[in-house]
């Protein structure tokens, strides 16, 4: 590391992530208060359930894969799913460390079954990409973005792989990152902002509605 | 059709029915696709228009160009569509033509997006523009111009309500029995469907014995007393909420205490769960279904059921709007179990059920009845499997689809509401 840490090529590089990473960060507050715009004070019908475990629901449990018909069915696709968006939480764990120097974590994030991980993540990345490209129903809902968004994380997972042992790649991390973090506002990937959210408004009224957590005794038998 | 600029009407129809969540959700699709096999539709037509993810694609679309500033960049990268005569054409046969509102793939989404939700976004776009679809327009005009989606004459109504009455006096050998209309002070309002009194006045018999059995305070209204809300399905919030303020005035003027609703879905979503949005305030009664009410009868020992009076097996068809979306779980199985002896569930069943394909105005909208009818493929292939020779159905729209099936698929099944089989079982 102290290597590039004299670079300077490499300092301009880390401050110019840390500005865009302040930057996206701005935008997505802004784009919260645009929509938050259309907030509008509802009464809330009287609850059939509860909210609050529809929400934590919808969180926990709710993400597991026997959860939901759609998931069930396509166990592959969720594996590689999880596979794939654990490998990036890494990589931007690895992207943080480096940037801020934090060099326990730094450690951590650096060793061979990290690199291994990342590798698969790449290979999960890639598997969704040719299952979007191959599949002509998925290739029909697709818009350019979802390829290009998938390719550049893919891209992402696999140099923060090779630079872990080649230290001289850590600029093509770096600069992946760069133009990584810069597109996230744009297209698909803000869903990494909107997931949690999304998911909170689906515990919300399903939870009023008594729906869900499906509830484990049975009121009537 | 003629291009138009559409630009400021569907600005105004985005900006009064979009609220924080749904703009929180149209900006969550990641578009994988697995929302697809939990659509009805798409399991029959296998045409990616009917995925729900394309559903709300095309919604997406159009909010990202109107409301979106990144969505006007690079509008064929990011997806973002002005509203077109040719875009409306397509908005049209799939928003209204592929979806039934059953909310099947909104439960399916790993995101958690509530996709039905947003179609009917796109519905109210539709409406504002004045492109509801003919036969779902005409029954809202007809609900406008009447006081029920069926047009019934107020004498008409009373008039079958009288001829009710004495039908029940002579079942039950009882010339104290009464269906009371417009009985001031009564504990219950019960809001009908008008199907029921045009076409099926057997249900009516049946929660009129019910609420004899148990002893109840109810009546039902010489006018107002629909509970349908058509307008929910073409996403007309304003004219909705004004079909369920007549409720509001029945309930006022009869100084009832409780609204109970027929077993009919989207009624009692709209209702139940919908109105206090629409209204701006939550009604300041009581609102529950007939089913609801039943099963606290039969736990609180009201009625007495002796289920050897029905020995046919029995299937329940759990409606989206009641179950899925309405959250009544577990009601009308419970008293099913109470009033029959032979009772075979479909799989899947409750909240993962698959819609019948007579909801989300489908039923009225007879320019895509070939494909709903092709739809129920499913539903009828369910009901098929379970070998029952009654399908108990709580809901009259579901019940009207599944007739059209029983029909089409040669299912050779007894169609039933739930309040049907009760009476049935029902000892005095």
């Amino acid at each position: 590391m102290a290597v590039f840490e004299k670079d300077a090529v490499m300092v301009w590089l880390k401050l110019s992530i840390i500005f865009a990473l302040i930057l996206v960060t701005v935008i997505f507050i802004i784009y919260f208060f645009r929509i938050y715009h259309y907030y509008r004070p509802k009464p809330q019908p009287k609850p059939r359930g509860d909210v609050k475990k529809g929400k934590v629901y919808s969180l926990s449990l709710g993400l597991l894969p026997w959860e939901k018909e759609s998931t069930r069915k396509h166990w592959p696709v969720y594996i590689i799913g999880i596979i794939y968006h654990s490998a990036i939480a890494f990589a931007f764990f690895r992207l943080v460390a480096i940037l801020f120097n934090l060099n326990f974590f730094l450690n951590f994030f650096s060793n061979r079954p990290v690199m291994i991980f990342l590798f698969v993540g790449t290979v999960s990345g890639l598997s969704l990409f040719f299952r979007r490209l191959l599949k002509a129903e998925l290739r029909q809902l697709s818009y350019p973005d979802d390829y290009a968004a998938n390719l550049l994380v893919n891209l992402f997972l696999l140099n923060g792989a090779i630079s872990i042992f080649f230290q001289k790649a850590l600029i093509f991390f770096l600069l992946n990152a760069f133009f990584l973090i810069l597109y996230l506002p744009l297209g698909k990937i803000r869903h990494c902002v909107f997931f949690i959210p999304s998911r909170l408004i689906f515990g919300q009224y399903y939870g009023l509605r008594g729906v869900l957590p499906p509830p484990f005794k049975k009121i009537f038998q | 059709m003629i291009e138009k600029n559409w630009d400021s009407q569907v600005k105004q129809a985005l900006s009064r029915g979009l609220d924080f969540e749904r703009a929180v959700q149209l900006s969550t699709c990641v578009r994988c696709g697995l929302c697809a096999e939990s659509c009805h539709y798409y399991l029959v037509e296998k045409d990616v228009k009917a995925i729900p993810a394309y559903k709300l694609k095309i919604v997406e679309q159009v909010f990202n160009y109107y409301l979106n500033s990144s969505g006007r960049f690079l509008t064929f990268w990011f997806g973002s569509q002005r509203l077109k005569a040719s875009t409306v054409e397509k908005w049209l046969d799939i928003l209204f033509g592929r979806c039934s509102l059953c909310g099947r793939c909104s439960l399916n989404c790993p995101m958690g997006i509530k996709i039905h939700d947003l179609v009917r976004l796109g519905r109210s776009i539709l409406a504002e523009l004045g492109l509801v679809p003919s036969g779902l327009a005409s029954t809202i005009s007809t609900t406008i111009n009447s006081d029920n989606n069926m047009g019934i004459k107020t004498e008409e109504w009373i008039g079958t309500v009288r001829w009710l009455e004495e039908e029940l006096r002579r079942e039950l050998e009882d010339s104290s029995v009464c269906l009371p209309l417009d009985r001031e002070g009564a504990k219950i309002l019960y809001a009908i469907n008008p199907r029921e009194a045009k076409f099926f006045p057997l249900s009516l018999l049946a929660v009129g014995k019910i609420f004899h059995a148990a002893g109840e305070s109810w009546t039902l209204s010489s006018n107002y007393y629909d509970v349908t809300n058509y307008a929910y399905f073409s996403g007309q919030e304003a004219l909705a909420a004004e079909f369920f303020r007549r409720l509001e005035i029945s309930m006022k003027r009869l100084n009832c205490q409780m609204l109970v609703l027929t077993e009919c879905g989207h009624g009692f979503v709209s209702a139940r769960w919908e109105a206090p949005a629409w209204l701006g305030y939550q009604p300041d009664f009581e609102i529950r279904s007939i089913l609801e009410i039943m099963a606290d009868y039969v736990q609180q020992g009201k009625l007495k059921l002796d289920p050897s009076r029905n020995n046919l097996p029995v299937t329940l068809h759990d409606p989206c709007n009641l179950v899925r979306l309405g959250g009544l779980l577990n009601e009308a199985r419970f008293l099913i179990r109470q009033s029959v002896k032979n009772f075979i569930e479909m799989k899947p069943r409750g909240i993962e059920n698959f819609c019948c394909g007579g909801g989300g105005g489908q039923l009225a909208m007879t320019e895509f009845a070939a494909r709903r009818q092709k739809a129920g493929q499913i539903k009828a292939r369910q009901i098929k499997e379970t070998g029952a020779k009654i399908v108990v159905a709580p809901c009259h729209n579901c019940l009207d689809q599944l007739l059209e099936l029983n029909r089409i698929y040669k299912l050779g099944v007894q169609l039933k509401t739930v309040t049907e089989i009760v009476a049935e079982a029902l000892v005095f």
